[in-house]
C-alpha cells in the first residue's frame, strides 16, 4: 500500500494537471468561436434571473430551445455575470467534454487493457472536434455526454443486470429529451429496442412490469415536464409543438443549408466503427452490442430526417456524440474479439492506426444555416438605426420577436424595445392604447423560421398583413409598424 | 448482587439524556429566535416573508441533494458488509462467541409463540445463545404466556421491576447489565430474523474495524401487501435501509439506528451506558451518541422480518413516537453545539444535523408548502409572488418538480431492490403516504412539549403474513 505521502503527492501531481489543463482550455478559448447559441442561452438566463415574462417563456416554449442547457448554464451565469464573453456556457461544454470522456474512459476500461483504452480515450480527446465541442460553449459536449451514458448505461445492463445502470439509462433518456427536441426521437428508439429486450428476457413475476417502469417513467416524465411548463407558463400545453405546423418537406424546405453534412469524412468513422461491432456482434451472437451498434446509424438517421425537413440548421451537435459513440462502439466490438486478439500490443497497432486517420481530419462543419448572430458592435447599430427613424416621444413600442432578442436586447435599458416571444396584437394594442407600435421581426431563416410569430401569423416577412406598413430592413430584421389591429390570426 | 440502575445515563451523564426535554438555554434561544422573526414580520413583513422561504427552499433544496447523494453511495461495494454461503460454512462452530439477544415484551402474549418459533431457527448454537426475554413484573399476560411455551434452556425470562418510565429501553438496559455474551442484539416481539442473521454479524464484527460497535441490519416487513399502508411503508422501509442507510454506512458516519436488529459489542455498549431510558427512539439516540464516543455503525447486509403495521390509527401512534424521539435526540445532542463539534467533527455533525434534524424539518415544513403550492397551481396565486425572488423561485421549482419525482423513484428503486416487484408502481403514489408522515410529525411536536416520555406502544399481531 502507498505510504501517505505519495498518495498525497499523486493527487497534487493529478490536481495540478487538471487544473493546467482547464487553464490552457481556457486560454486557448479565444481561438475557438463561441457557438452560435451561446450568448442568446445567456442572455435567456439573465431574462431569467431577472424574472422576467419573456425569461419565462424562453425556458420552455420552443422544441428548438430546450431548457435544459439553459438551466445548466444558469447558475455560472449567477455565479460569472461576465456578459457577451460566453464563459458559463465554455465550462458547461468544457466540463460535459470532461464527463463524456470519463465515461468512455471507464466503460473502455472495462473491455480493453488500460494501454488500449488510455490510447482510445487520449485520441479521442486530441480530436479538434472534441476539442471545439468542449470550448464553444455549444450543446454538442452535454449531448455526447448524456447519448453516451445512455448507450453504456443500455448495454451494462443488458449485459449485467445491474439496477445502477438501468436508473442511469432512464435518467440519461430524460436528460437527453430536455436537451435537444429530436434526442426525443432517438431515445424513444433506444429504450424501444431496450423494452423489445425486457419481453423476450426470463424475469419473475412482477419484474418486467417494474423494470419497464423504472427504464421508461423518466423519459415520460421529463417529456411531461416540457409539456407541464407549457401549460403552465404560455398557457397552452402544446404551445413548443405547435412550430411542427411549419415543418415541410426537403423540396420546400423554410432554410437551406450552406453545407451538405453528409458528405464529411469523420461521419464515415462511426458508421464505420458500428458496422464492425454490429457485425461482431453477429457473429458471437450478443445481443446486447446490436444496441450501441445501432445507436450511430440511428442518431444519423435523426439527423437525416431533420435535414429533410429543413430543421438541421446546425450539425456539431450531431456530430460529436456520433464521433464518441462510434469509439464507443470501436471499444465494444474489441471486447468481442476472440481472446487471443485481445492482448495490448494486438489492440495498440489498430487504435494508433486509428488515430493517424482520425486526427487530421477537421471538426464537423458547423452549418449554421443562414443567419449568422451578430457582433456586440452590429446589434448596437441596429438598435441605434432603428431608435434615429422611430417617432420621437416616449410613447412608442417596439415588439421585438423570437429567440435572437435575448441577444439583441441584452442589456439594453432602452424602454421602447421590448422583448414579444409570444406576440398577441390585440393585446398589445389593449396594453399601449394610444401608442405607436411597431413589429420587428427575424427573417425566417433556420430556425427562426420556427418563430411563434411566424407559426402564428404565417407569411408576415414576406407579404406583412393589411394592417401593417413595411418600415425598413436592418440585416435579418425587419421592421412593420402597426396600424390598426390585423384581421388576420391562427 | 448490585441491581443495575437502568437510569445510569440520565443519572450519570444528564447532559446527554433526554430526562430533560428542554435545557433552559434552548428554550431561551428558540424564543429569542421567534421573537426577533415576529418583530422583523411586523416590521418589514416582506423582508419576513422572503427571508423565510428563501431559507425554507434552501434548505429543501439541500436535504434533496443530500439524500440523493446518499442513494449515490448506496451502490457502492463498501456501503454493507456482505457475506455469502462459503463465508458462514467456513465458521466453525466451535469459534462461535456467546451471543445475547434481548427481546423487551410487554402485552405480547400472542406474539410469544411466533417470537419463540422464529429464535429456534436461528442458524446458531443454542448453548451459545443467551436469549432474555424482557417482562414488565406486572404484565401477568405475557408472563403467563411465557411460562406455557416449553422454551429451551437458552431462554432466560427478566423481570422488569415496575418503575417509571416504562419504556423499552429501560428494559433494554436491564437485560444489558444481566448480559453474558461477547455480542448483543436486539429484537422486537414480532421479529423474524433471517437465520445466518447472527453468523454474518460475529463474522462482520471479526473482520472490520475493531472501533464498529454496532451493526445494524436491514428491516423489511413480511406483509407488504396486507393493504395500502402496508404498502407505502414497505417502499418506505426499503429506500430508508436499503438506499440511504446503506449510504450513509459507506460514508462511515453518524447513523441512527433502526429500532431493532442493532447488534453490539457488548461490553463497550455497557461504557456508554446503553439506552437513554427517557428518549422514545433510543436506537436514534445510541447511533448519534455511539459516534461521538468515537465507535462507529456499519451495515450488514441481512434482514429482519417484521410486521408492518397495518392500522393507520396504530401507525399514526406509532410514527408519532419516532419522531418525538428523533426530536428528543435533535435536542438532547444540540444543547451544546461546541462539544457536539468537537466530539463528532465538522462533517459528521453535518450528517447528524441533515439526517435527523433535516429530516424533522422537511415533515413540519410540507404541509404548508403543499398547501401554498396546491394554491398557486389552483388558483394562480400571485399575493406568494413577492416571497419568491427568481432564485428562490427555481430552487423551489427544481425541488417540486424533480425533487419529489426523485424521492417517489427512489421509493421505487428501494422496493425493487427488495424484489418487491409489484409495489414498484406503489412506490410511485408516495405523496398521500408523505402527509401521513407530516401529520405524526406534528402530532409528536405537540406531544414533546405536553407530554414527552409518553409510549404509544404499536399493536402487533394485526395480520396472519410470516417472513418468507
Amino acid at each position: 500500500m502507498a505510504s501517505q505521502p505519495i498518495v498525497l503527492l499523486k493527487r497534487l501531481l493529478l490536481t495540478a494537471s487538471l487544473a493546467t489543463m482547464v487553464l490552457a482550455a481556457l486560454v486557448a478559448t479565444d481561438s475557438i468561436g463561441a457557438a452560435p447559441d451561446t450568448l442568446t442561452r445567456e442572455a435567456l438566463c439573465w431574462r431569467m434571473i431577472l424574472q422576467t415574462t419573456e425569461g419565462r417563456q424562453g425556458l420552455v416554449s420552443s422544441l428548438w430551445f430546450a431548457p435544459l442547457p439553459t438551466l445548466l448554464r444558469w447558475p455560472l451565469v449567477v455565479l460569472l455575470p461576465l456578459p457577451w464573453t460566453g464563459l458559463p456556457s465554455r465550462l458547461v461544454s468544457l466540463v460535459s467534454a470532461l464527463a463524456a470522456l470519463t465515461v468512455l474512459w471507464r466503460v473502455s476500461t472495462r473491455w480493453l487493457p488500460r494501454a488500449a483504452a488510455s490510447l482510445l480515450v487520449l485520441g479521442t480527446a486530441a480530436h479538434p472536434a472534441v476539442w471545439t465541442g468542449a470550448l464553444d460553449g455549444g450543446d454538442a459536449a452535454t449531448l455526447s455526454f448524456l447519448a453516451l451514458l445512455f448507450a453504456a448505461s443500455a448495454v451494462r445492463w443488458v449485459l449485467e443486470d445491474r439496477l445502477t445502470h438501468l436508473v442511469l439509462m432512464a435518467l440519461s433518456a430524460a436528460l437527453l429529451c430536455l436537451t435537444r427536441a429530436e434526442m426525443i426521437l432517438w431515445t424513444a428508439a433506444g429504450l424501444a429496442f431496450l423494452t423489445a429486450h425486457e419481453w423476450a428476457a426470463p424475469r419473475l413475476p412482477g419484474q418486467r412490469a417494474a423494470i419497464l417502469i423504472l427504464g421508461l417513467l423518466p423519459w415520460f416524465y421529463g417529456v411531461g415536464l416540457w409539456v407541464l411548463g407549457n401549460w403552465l407558463i404560455m398557457g397552452d400545453a402544446l404551445y413548443f409543438l405547435r412550430s411542427l405546423a411549419l415543418l415541410r418537406p426537403a423540396g420546400e424546405a423554410l432554410s437551406t443549408l450552406s453545407s451538405d453534412p453528409f458528405r464529411h469524412p469523420l461521419w464515415g468513422v462511426p458508421i464505420l466503427f458500428s458496422l464492425l461491432l454490429g457485425l461482431a456482434a453477429l457473429i458471437r451472437r450478443e445481443g446486447a452490442s446490436f444496441l450501441p451498434a445501432l445507436m450511430t446509424p440511428a442518431l444519423l438517421l435523426v439527423a437525416a430526417l431533420a435535414d429533410a425537413f429543413g430543421v438541421l440548421w446546425d450539425q456539431a451537435p450531431f456530430g460529436l456524440p456520433a464521433l464518441l459513440l462510434g469509439m464507443f462502439a470501436l471499444a465494444r466490438s474489441a471486447a468481442l474479439l476472440p481472446l487471443r486478439f485481445r492482448t495490448p500490443a494486438a489492440l495498440l497497432a489498430p487504435f494508433a492506426t486509428l488515430l493517424l486517420l482520425i486526427l487530421p481530419a477537421p471538426p464537423i462543419p458547423n452549418g449554421w444555416s443562414g443567419l449568422a448572430p451578430e457582433t456586440t458592435d452590429e446589434r448596437q447599430a441596429v438598435l441605434r438605426e432603428i431608435g434615429a427613424i422611430l417617432p420621437k416621444g416616449p410613447y412608442v413600442r417596439v415588439f421585438v420577436c423570437g429567440y435572437d432578442a435575448f441577444a439583441l436586447l441584452d442589456g439594453v435599458t432602452d424602454e421602447r424595445f421590448r422583448h414579444a416571444l409570444d406576440f398577441d396584437f390585440a393585446q398589445a394594442q389593449q396594453d399601449y392604447e394610444g401608442h405607436h407600435l411597431f413589429l420587428l421581426v427575424p427573417r425566417p431563416e433556420g430556425r427562426a423560421a420556427m418563430e411563434s410569430i411566424h407559426w402564428k401569423f404565417p407569411g408576415l416577412f414576406h407579404a406583412g398583413f393589411a394592417n401593417t406598413l413595411y418600415a425598413g430592413d436592418w440585416g435579418r430584421w425587419r421592421l412593420f409598424e402597426l396600424i390598426h389591429h390585423p384581421r388576420e390570426e391562427l | 448482587m448490585t441491581v443495575p440502575d437502568p437510569l445510569a445515563l440520565a443519572h450519570e451523564r444528564p447532559e446527554l439524556s433526554a430526562f430533560q426535554p428542554f435545557w433552559k438555554r434552548q428554550t431561551i434561544a428558540l424564543a429569542l429566535l421567534l421573537l426577533a422573526f415576529c418583530l422583523l414580520a411586523a416590521v418589514h413583513p416582506r423582508l419576513a416573508g422572503r427571508l423565510f422561504f428563501s431559507l425554507a427552499t434552501f434548505f429543501y433544496l439541500l436535504i434533496s441533494s443530500y439524500k440523493m447523494f446518499l442513494l449515490y453511495r448506496s451502490v457502492r461495494s463498501d456501503a454493507e458488509l456482505r457475506f455469502g454461503r462459503s463465508d458462514i460454512a467456513a465458521l466453525s462452530e466451535d469459534d462461535l462467541p456467546l451471543y445475547s439477544i434481548l427481546i423487551p415484551l410487554y402485552r405480547e402474549a400472542e406474539s410469544l409463540p411466533h417470537l419463540a418459533a422464529s429464535l429456534q431457527r436461528l442458524d446458531y448454537p443454542a448453548d451459545k445463545l443467551d436469549i432474555q426475554l424482557l417482562l414488565e413484573e406486572d404484565d401477568r399476560e405475557t408472563r403467563e404466556a411465557a411460562a406455557r411455551l416449553a422454551l429451551p434452556p437458552s431462554f432466560r425470562l427478566t423481570l422488569i421491576p415496575p418503575s417509571l418510565p416504562r419504556t423499552k429501553p429501560k428494559a433494554c438496559n436491564i437485560g444489558l447489565a444481566h448480559a453474558r455474551g461477547e455480542f448483543l442484539v436486539i429484537y422486537d416481539a414480532e421479529d423474524q430474523p433471517e437465520p445466518d442473521q447472527l453468523k454474518k454479524a460475529v463474522l462482520g464484527f471479526r473482520r472490520s474495524d475493531p472501533r464498529v460497535l454496532c451493526l445494524q441490519s436491514k428491516l423489511n416487513f413480511y406483509n407488504p401487501r396486507q393493504n395500502w399502508l402496508t404498502r407505502f411503508f414497505t417502499a418506505e422501509y426499503s429506500s430508508w435501509f436499503d438506499l440511504s442507510l446503506p449510504g450513509l454506512s459507506s460514508l462511515r458516519t453518524v447513523m441512527p439506528l433502526g429500532g431493532t436488529s442493532n447488534h453490539f459489542r457488548t461490553e463497550p455498549l455497557r461504557t456508554l451506558l446503553g439506552w437513554d431510558a427517557y428518549n422514545v427512539a433510543e436506537d436514534c439516540d445510541l447511533g448519534v451518541r455511539l459516534c461521538r464516543a468515537g465507535w462507529k455503525t456499519r451495515m450488514l447486509d441481512t434482514t429482519t422480518w417484521e410486521e408492518a403495521c397495518s392500522d393507520l390509527g396504530f401507525w399514526i401512534r406509532q410514527r408519532t413516537r419516532w419522531y418525538k424521539g428523533y426530536m428528543q435526540t435533535f435536542l438532547v445532542h444540540t444543547r451544546q453545539p461546541i462539544r457536539l463539534l468537537r466530539e463528532l467533527g465538522w462533517r459528521n455533525a453535518f450528517h447528524f444535523a441533515l439526517i435527523v434534524g433535516g429530516m424533522l424539518i422537511t415533515l413540519l415544513l410540507n404541509p404548508l408548502f403543499w398547501t401554498l403550492t396546491a394554491l398557486w397551481f389552483i388558483r394562480r396565486f400571485s399575493a406568494l409572488d413577492p416571497f419568491f425572488p427568481p432564485l428562490v423561485f427555481l430552487m423551489g421549482a427544481t425541488c417540486l418538480f424533480v425533487g419529489n419525482f426523485a424521492f417517489m423513484y427512489a421509493g421505487a428503486l428501494g422496493c425493487y431492490r427488495r424484489r418487491c416487484f409489484d409495489l414498484v408502481k406503489y412506490a410511485l403514489l408516495m405523496p398521500p403516504y408523505w402527509l401521513l408522515m407530516s401529520i405524526a410529525a406534528w402530532r409528536a411536536l405537540v406531544q414533546l412539549v405536553v407530554n414527552p416520555f409518553h409510549w404509544e406502544k404499536t399493536r402487533h399481531g394485526l395480520t396472519t403474513h410470516r417472513a418468507p
